[in-house]
């Protein structure tokens, strides 16, 4: 019997994870991808349980870090936050417990160290933790222009190897000047890969990022993690998947849809025109399934009411006004039957989740749909 | 408006002022309005002492606060179809009558225009036009004009307690007379017991709620609350206030306001809660549907937010919403059993200075004092001179724009804000870019105008009310109000969360396809900011 054929739709976490582990069940793959979706904003934290499945993803992406116990990131309103894992350039706080951290103070419009030193002073876990923040003032810019770049280009700068020892130079100095024991700066620490391991090596102490916002470093190096994994090239463009299991005339055994939610693109809200008397009410369609599959109800536009005043994007309840209802991993049209061969996973499936139950989700999916 | 105009009054005749608000300063339909104190141009055909009064205050107005104004222009178009050229002459010799109120507020006389004209004053004008009419209003921010009258209260010895809520009404047993309230701060929970001789009731479309915490018959002051709606676009889509017909033929219309564009209104009876008034995705529609006729391009413009308020009309079974008279009454309660409570029922932006000069009257008499009114001579804080926001920002070392934003909201009082950031440089740190504001100004509100959460600071300042719609600014304002108030960081992240979440809430109707998607990963990237995002720990 030749090799099941599997269409995945969707090119971050989930479906990367799906595509993968189709391969190894000796899939042939395609991956169809319309751009970037919640995976490329990722701040670097790595939440969730990280369970066989979602380990064996990781190990093969290379990008993040987990111990026995949690980690401890820093963001830049000033919380500690708690998490399974990391980005490997983010600064783990739990392997700095008692002791002194440095802030960077660096003229970057839209960081200010000193707030960040102070508003991390007065958290909670960092008074469990009896971490101390101060700023420190950092030359990190080689010329006043770069305080211009956007952030993701700043952070691509430090991966040339002049770069990186310069930085490590300037760095390294500061360090012993101001006497502390790890250094917390921006998300500045490379867009394609993780340059902070190399930096803390080359400096003596852990040096590190706070976590990213969207469009800054940490979702970079996701984005170009995952692509680099994948290896083959994409099929861009945004695709509609149908019953008999076709996507773009090509027939496949089985199509995982990893689309994501509201934030990834996965899930758009359609308006009409607001001219026109009589109009179909705000409501919420998944872009991958044809309306034929998925036809607007009076119950996706109630359940597209209620979503929307509460603004709960994040919710399950979204899905079923997308037309999404999944069980165990089939996907249910609104004839209420599981349509055979067609998969959900990540976002798409349950909703604003974390990254960990994306990898997992996707891991598994890619297996059942190679069956 | 009502109660703080008051205050004011009250306190510059020497009489002793505590002021009691439930929410904050221009919660209610003060700080959702317009943005114009139009002179009422509608009610010269049905009631032109209406339009009298409004102009003649609107003038007074000018002259206490001059920096708070500035022109709009408006552009009334009138469709081709039957009868088009008679209903424009009929317009024409309208605004022809308006003119002669124009003087009292210093506006510019209307203009006939032909069709040329007018697309060539905006091009983005659509549809057939006989021709049309342009006439002047000045735009204002209400939540300012509130603010300046409770600081200048305050400035002569009134009490200003916001996050105050009345709990009950104290009456002697015996004559029913008025003796004080039981209220409750709300942002502390303390309990206090305040007495006082009169009590004015200017509680706005809550003054039923008011009067029956005083045992008061339901109708004693009965107002039938208007809610009345507006979208904010992000920026000016058009130089010119320009009128449209919705399709129940009310008038609507977009006017350019400060750095933005604000789209209204609607009027209907509402029956809801007082504290949280929404906008409707149908009534979004409506709005959008009225003007599209006229100006299409507002079908591909960026709706950043809207907000709603509910105007306390007088009441009147019967008449259609927009009919109902503007004017204001004052009750006196003595009617009713209640001695030394008075009530304020209806009134307008426009004219709020003289529905305050004539409830002040009733307590002054009351009280037996002599006092005449000077509220329209004396300078609002910020009033008293013009500042040159060139000047002010190469002292201040901030840009123009910042500068100019500064000098508008806060008139002289800008000065202040100018020695607070000489003192420390830091505070020139813009916070919030859109508007833009800065750190000096927050902690200044914070401090001298009775700020304490970032909703407050918002109304004072426009922070979050932008085109980020807060995601920007937020947080850095609740860790700044945190510090200067010395509360814990995390309830400076819930205020700026819970400010969020409002403005999220009502950005919602109006969102495009492209904004939910952005709003969806702007909210998300918050919680994760703030660490509330869920399985934080994981297995």
């Amino acid at each position: 019997m030749s090799a099941p054929r599997v269409a995945v739709i969707g090119a971050g976490v989930a479906g990367v994870a799906a595509a993968v582990s189709a391969r190894r069940q000796g899939a042939s793959v395609t991956v169809f991808a319309d751009g970037p979706g919640a995976s490329a904003m990722t701040s670097g934290a790595v939440s969730g349980p990280l369970d066989r499945d979602a380990a064996a993803f990781s190990d093969l992406l290379g990008l993040w870090r987990f111990d026995e116990a949690p980690r401890v990131v820093a963001t830049r309103a000033g919380v500690l936050r708690r998490v399974r894992g990391a980005d490997a350039s983010l600064l783990d706080l739990s392997r700095l417990v008692g002791r002194r951290v440095g802030v960077a103070v660096v003229p970057r419009p839209g960081w200010d160290g000193r707030a960040v030193a102070r508003a991390l002073g007065s958290d909670a876990m960092a008074k469990e933790l009896g971490v101390t923040f101060v700023p420190v003032e950092v030359e990190l810019l080689h010329d006043a222009a770069e305080a211009r770049y956007p952030e993701s280009d700043f952070a691509a700068l430090v991966e040339a190897g002049a770069r990186l020892s310069w930085t490590v130079d300037r760095v390294r100095s500061v360090v012993t000047k101001e006497g502390v024991d790890g250094l917390l700066i921006g998300p500045w620490l490379g867009a394609k890969e993780p340059v902070a391991e190399r930096l803390s090596e080359a400096v003596g102490v852990p040096v590190g990022e706070v976590t990213s916002l969207p469009g800054e470093a940490a979702g970079r190096r996701l984005d170009r993690s995952l692509q680099r994994l994948l290896g083959d090239p994409l099929r861009r463009g945004a695709v509609r998947v149908s019953t008999d299991l076709t996507v773009q005339g090509e027939r496949f055994d089985a199509i995982v849809l990893a689309t994501g939610g509201v934030a990834g693109g996965g899930i758009e809200l359609v308006r009409s025109d607001p001219t026109l008397v009589g109009g179909a009410p705000p409501h919420l369609v998944a872009t991958a399934l044809p309306s034929a599959l998925v036809a607007w109800s009076a119950d996706s536009a109630a359940q597209t009411a209620t979503a929307l005043p509460s603004l709960a994007w994040r919710d399950g309840a979204v899905l079923p006004a997308a037309g999404i209802v999944t069980e165990k991993l089939g996907v249910l049209t609104t004839a209420r039957a599981p349509t055979k061969g067609l998969f959900a996973a990540g976002d798409a499936r349950f909703g604003a989740g974390t990254l960990l139950a994306a990898a997992s989700d996707g891991f598994r999916a890619g297996r059942l749909a190679s069956a | 408006m009502n109660g703080t105009g008051v205050a004011r009054d009250a306190s510059l005749r020497g009489l002793k002022v505590a002021l009691f608000e439930r929410n904050d300063l221009a919660f209610g339909a003060s700080g959702n309005s317009s943005g114009m104190i139009h002179g009422g141009p509608r009610y010269l055909s049905y009631d032109p002492s209406v339009t009298h009064s409004s102009c003649l205050d609107s003038g007074y107005i000018q002259e206490i606060a001059p920096h708070l104004l500035f022109r709009i222009p408006f552009l009334f178009p009138v469709a081709e179809g039957r009868g088009a050229k008679v209903a424009l002459s009929l317009i024409d010799a309208f605004f022809e009558a308006y003119d002669q109120y124009q003087p009292l507020k210093r506006g510019k006389p209307h203009a006939r225009l032909t069709p040329d004209e007018l697309r060539r004053l905006e091009p983005g004008l659509q549809g057939e036009v006989v021709g049309g009419v342009t006439f002047d209003e000045w735009g204002i921010d209400g939540a300012r004009l509130v603010t300046l009258n409770a600081l200048d209260a305050a400035r002569n010895g009134a009490r200003i307690s916001v996050h105050t809520t009345v709990e009950r009404v104290l009456r002697r047993e015996d004559t029913g007379e008025v003796l004080g309230v039981d209220v409750r701060s709300r942002l502390t929970g303390k309990a206090e017991r305040v007495t006082c001789r009169a009590l004015v009731n200017a509680t706005g479309a809550w003054s039923s709620i008011t009067t029956d915490l005083a045992g008061l018959p339901a109708k004693s002051a009965p107002v039938r609350g208007g809610k009345g709606i507006h979208i904010v676009y992000d920026r000016r889509i058009t130089n010119y206030a320009v009128v449209a017909r919705a399709i129940d033929g009310r008038q609507v219309f977009i006017e350019p306001w400060e750095n933005m564009c604000i789209l209204g209104t609607t009027d209907d009876d509402y029956y809801g809660d007082l504290d949280d008034v929404c906008a409707t995705e149908d009534e979004v529609r409506y709005l959008e549907q009225a003007l599209a006729r006229v100006f299409p391009s507002i079908k591909d413009a960026r709706a950043i937010g809207t907000y709603a308020g509910v105007r306390p009309s007088l009441y009147a079974w019967g008449p259609i919403e927009d009919k109902l008279s503007r004017e204001h009454e004052v009750v006196d309660h003595e009617a009713h059993g209640a001695r030394g409570m008075f009530s304020m029922i209806g009134g307008k932006l426009a004219s709020y200075r003289l529905f305050a000069e004539e409830a002040t009257d009733v307590v002054a008499r009351f009280l037996g004092v002599q006092d005449p009114c000077t509220t329209h001579k004396k300078p609002l804080p910020g009033g008293e001179r013009e500042i040159d926001p060139f000047a002010l920002a190469d002292a201040a070392e901030v840009d123009a724009v910042t500068a100019r934003r500064l000098v508008y909201r806060h008139g002289a009082v800008a000065d202040e804000i100018r020695e607070r950031i000489a003192r420390d440089p830091t505070e020139a740190a813009v916070v919030c870019p859109c508007e833009p504001v800065t750190e000096a100004e927050i902690r200044h509100v914070v401090t001298h105008e009775h700020a304490h959460t970032v909703a407050d600071v918002s109304r004072r300042t426009r922070l979050g009310l932008g085109a980020c719609g807060g995601y920007r600014c937020a947080l850095r304002c609740g860790q700044i109000i945190a510090e200067e108030r010395e509360l814990p960081p995390k309830e400076g992240q819930r205020q700026a969360l819970s400010f969020l979440n409002e403005q999220s809430r009502r950005r919602a109707p109006a969102l495009s396809v492209i904004q939910a998607r952005q709003e969806a990963v702007a909210l998300a990237s918050v919680r994760s900011e703030l660490g509330l995002s869920r399985d934080e720990e994981g297995s």
